[in-house]
């Protein structure tokens, strides 16, 4: 899962809860302005695209894609017993926990991959400096090759590395 | 990122393992329900990567005042404290020698650099970060030392030398690869 996607997952099991917690006495309406969208999920989540990217970066103004969101569980409705606001809620603070779970997978896999994208950037500049003869240059594109796919991937996956 | 900062990450992912475990293994509010006592946290581990932290700070701000030599004794601090056997402290011993590798490089000091690097690959086997970054120094390392055979009119040890740093950055580029890979494949698992 991105880090986009789990944010945007996480906040949407946030309100999840907090509907549930409000729903016992009354049915709760979701708000047409805070119902969740392809879009708005994305746009609380993708990070911005660092203007000091290392040139030749393809694709570079491509936000993350944003997967679909799973439908919310139903509001309780006014003839369901205590039982099962309890049960929903359990549910949905379960789902919470799982989106907790995913950002934090997310942002740790980010990290290791950013961290070692910038090194294998460093490498390859190097290496591509010392490409003098054309089995050094062989070497020197193929890295560019893969810095180029491996970069992509990233941002794809984690948006602007720090 | 900053050193301090790369350790912060080892250090919190320690840590949230180690909640894990104790959520794993007790009751608390803020742990989904598990019912037996919970394990001793791993207190040597812990004050370990949290002095190790601080030694990176220590550095840190040693190395933006121009004291290279102090942020050097700062690390070298670090990797002689005595330490815990755990894979996070491989890890952070392995970057400290990287960075002591990169600051002696830029003392000149292409022996002690290359001392350093051949430490820290003894502590990181597999294809992880550390590894890459130790063997992107190595290249570099290499690259320094074919320079300066080259300018000594050694034209043989420096081909070999430039040789042997296309082949440790080109490693470093492989391995570096294999890390993204699985990190974007496994979502998160501790590099």
């Amino acid at each position: 899962m991105s880090k986009a996607s789990a944010l945007a997952s996480l906040s949407w099991s946030v309100l999840v809860v907090l509907l549930c917690q409000c729903g016992g006495a009354q049915r709760a309406e979701v708000p047409a302005s805070v119902a969740p969208s392809p879009a708005a999920g994305g746009s609380g989540a993708a990070p911005s695209v660092s203007p000091d990217s290392p040139a030749g970066a393809p694709g570079l103004e491509s936000a993350p894609s944003t997967p679909a969101l799973a439908p919310p569980p139903p509001p309780p409705s006014p003839g369901e017993r205590p039982a099962d606001h309890r049960s929903l809620r359990a549910a949905a603070r379960e789902e919470l926990d799982r989106a907790q779970r995913d950002l934090e997978a997310a942002s740790s896999s980010c990290d290791s991959a950013c961290r070692a994208l910038a090194s294998m950037e460093m490498a390859t500049v190097h290496l591509c400096s010392l490409a003098d003869q054309p089995d050094d240059q062989r070497r020197c594109d193929d890295a560019r090759q893969r810095l180029t796919v491996a970069r992509g991937r990233v941002r794809a996956a984690c948006g602007t590395c720090p | 990122m900053k050193r301090g900062g790369l350790v912060l990450a080892i250090v919190t992912s320690s840590a949230v393992a180690l909640g894990a475990l104790g959520c794993r293994e007790r009751s608390t509010s803020g742990c989904p329900g598990s019912e037996s006592a919970a394990p001793p946290v791993d207190e040597a581990l812990m004050a370990f990567l949290s002095a190790a932290r601080a030694l990176h700070h220590e550095a840190d701000i040693r190395e933006q005042s121009g004291d290279t030599a102090s942020a050097i004794a700062s690390l070298e601090r670090l990797v002689a404290m005595p330490a815990p056997a755990a894979v996070e402290v491989d890890e952070v011993l392995a970057d400290a020698r990287a960075r002591l590798a990169e600051l002696r490089l830029e003392r000149g000091d292409v022996d002690g650099a290359d001392r350093e690097v051949q430490a820290g690959l003894q502590r990181v086997k597999g294809p992880t970060y550390f590894r890459g970054h130790l063997l992107e120094v190595e290249g570099l390392l290499e690259e320094v030392r074919a320079g300066a055979l080259a300018d000594a009119g050694k034209s043989v040890e420096a081909a070999r030398a430039k040789a042997r740093a296309v082949s440790l950055l080109e490693e470093a580029v492989e391995v570096q690869e294999r890390v993204i890979d699985r990190a974007l494949a496994d979502g998160g698992t501790h590099e």
